[in-house]
């Protein structure tokens, strides 16, 4: 079942220096419990298509289909400092009017499971940034999103973080088999938690290549990142970043 | 050893208090000998053991609590009129941008002309006594706060609200959980403002026009060369409003413990 469906998308903005083509014919889908990532040179429109997914910008013409409730990661974790970890992560369901006691229970054992339940009283500047985010994601999977979007979620992290991060938000994620539509610049990062990666050309940008990522002997982006398929997938990817 | 660095803190913040009161003594002294030795004229500049007896004198007959009550009464009714009517002006123009943008060229005018010229013509409109003089003190913090409060508002951070609206969270929600709550202590910063701004208004209103008050004490006393009068308002001035500061520090340090 498809989750998410882009059907020829278009975008096109008018400005006073006249038109600019941003999107050119854009269509790909995420299945459930899929990995989707996008990945193109900066400026390519992939904040674009993210902002046209979660219904912020209309397309110029073509069709978005989305299945259920959009749940969203950003780059900085938006916590906020003068709740608990516990009272963020409710922050969701509590604007939803929905904290009923099954819903907290579930995300009870999600902060069980992913061993996050010791700091529910913590305030968030007193932890990580790593743990941050993560606590970050339970916010958003707190709602039972159907599709997740992921906007460039671990750039501002460094990079031993990063990597040990999207480690552990990869694995909640297929736990809890989530849609999932992944922005990033980071190749490494698209391959490792991708199962399919779509690579966008310069602007205009159009759909240049969605390539199956299959690495049959790692089941983590860590593990993926050791294995010898790794570095062909990421010349292959380079290579059409790169091709003018 | 922590608890040894505490007591190095206590140790250093007692010490900086010692030296501000030993401070303030030695320039009240300073002033009585200069004073008494004919250094500045005592007519013009009086002395601070005069001052002090002319204040036992008016606590005495009681005369000093009417002119400190109606004038803290009136800075009172400034300063939380002033703050919540600016924060309800700013939270509207927040909600809505096509009024801000109306409003920006006399918000700024508004806050470029001097308040205390207006005053005259205030107290003209709305009458004399407690009235005029409270509009006064309101119409000298209201548009700062306005301008102030508006501007921490627009700045928090667009992907916050984001945040909030990839939760469906209504506009209502949004103040509520992320505009108010993270600006608290800015609006605390506010109200500090506006103690001074409230007084300014206030003693401006008196100097006008009025039969009570510490600034009308202090008009009294220029006008018949009594400079301990005039001393002496300015001393109660000075006391009442580092107690109001005072009191509004400890609301902070209170809020700040609960949140963290």
């Amino acid at each position: 079942m498809k989750t998410l469906e882009l059907i020829n998308v278009n975008k096109t903005f008018y400005t006073e220096l006249g038109a600019l083509d941003v999107l050119d014919n854009i269509s790909f889908d995420v299945n459930e419990g899929e990995i989707v990532a996008i990945v193109g040179p900066s400026g390519s429109g992939k904040s674009t298509l993210l902002n046209i997914i979660s219904k912020l910008l209309k397309p110029t013409s073509g069709e978005v289909i989305v299945e259920g409730d959009i749940g969203y990661m950003f780059q900085h974790d938006h916590l906020f400092n003068w709740r608990t970890v516990w009272k963020n992560i409710l922050i969701g369901l509590e604007i939803k009017k929905d904290k009923d006691e099954k819903k907290r229970e579930r995300v009870k054992e999600l902060l069980t499971k992913y061993e996050l339940i010791d700091f529910i009283n913590n305030y968030p500047q007193e932890l990580s940034g790593g743990m941050r985010q993560r606590i970050a994601l339970i916010r958003t999977l707190a709602t039972s999103p159907n599709i997740l979007l992921l906007d460039e979620p671990f750039s501002a992290l460094d990079y031993q973080t990063r990597i040990n991060v999207s480690n552990d938000i990869y694995q909640i994620i297929k736990d809890q088999k989530v849609s999932t539509l992944l922005v990033t610049h980071d190749i490494s990062e698209a391959i490792g938690m991708a199962d399919r990666v779509i690579v966008l050309s310069h602007r205009p940008a159009k759909l240049k290549k969605i390539i199956e990522i299959k690495i049959d002997s790692a089941t983590t982006p860590l593990e993926k990142r050791k294995s010898q398929e790794f570095a062909q997938y990421f010349d292959v990817i380079w290579g059409l970043l790169n091709e003018q | 050893m922590n608890n040894n660095f505490l007591k190095q803190k206590r140790k250093l913040a007692f010490k900086i208090i010692i030296s501000q009161i030993c401070l303030l003594l030695l320039l009240l002294f300073l002033w009585e000998l200069a004073s008494r030795w004919g250094w500045i004229d005592s007519f013009l500049f009086s002395k601070p053991s005069s001052v002090i007896k002319l204040l036992i004198n008016y606590f005495k007959t009681g005369e000093i609590f009417k002119h400190i009550g109606i004038s803290l009464l009136e800075t009172m009714l400034g300063l939380i009129i002033g703050t919540i009517l600016g924060i309800v002006i700013a939270t509207i123009l927040w909600w809505n941008n096509t009024i801000a943008k109306i409003l920006d060229p006399f918000l700024i005018v508004g806050n470029a002309l001097p308040k205390t010229a207006l005053a005259p013509i205030l107290i003209i409109w709305v009458g004399t006594g407690i009235k005029g003089i409270t509009v006064v003190a309101i119409s000298i913090s209201l548009i700062l706060t306005i301008i102030s409060a508006y501007n921490y508002f627009i700045n928090v951070e667009v992907e916050k609200i984001r945040m909030l609206q990839s939760f469906k969270a209504t506009k209502w929600q949004i103040l509520t959980k992320l505009i108010i709550p993270a600006n608290l202590g800015n609006l605390i910063n506010i109200i500090k403002i506006n103690i001074g701004m409230s007084w300014v208004g206030v003693i401006v209103g008196e100097f006008i026009v009025s039969k009570y008050g510490i600034g009308y004490l202090i008009l009294y006393g220029t006008q018949v060369f009594n400079m301990e009068l005039v001393m002496m308002g300015v001393l109660v001035l000075a006391i009442i409003s580092f107690l109001m500061y005072e009191v509004v520090n400890l609301i902070e340090k209170k809020i700040r413990k609960k949140r963290n």
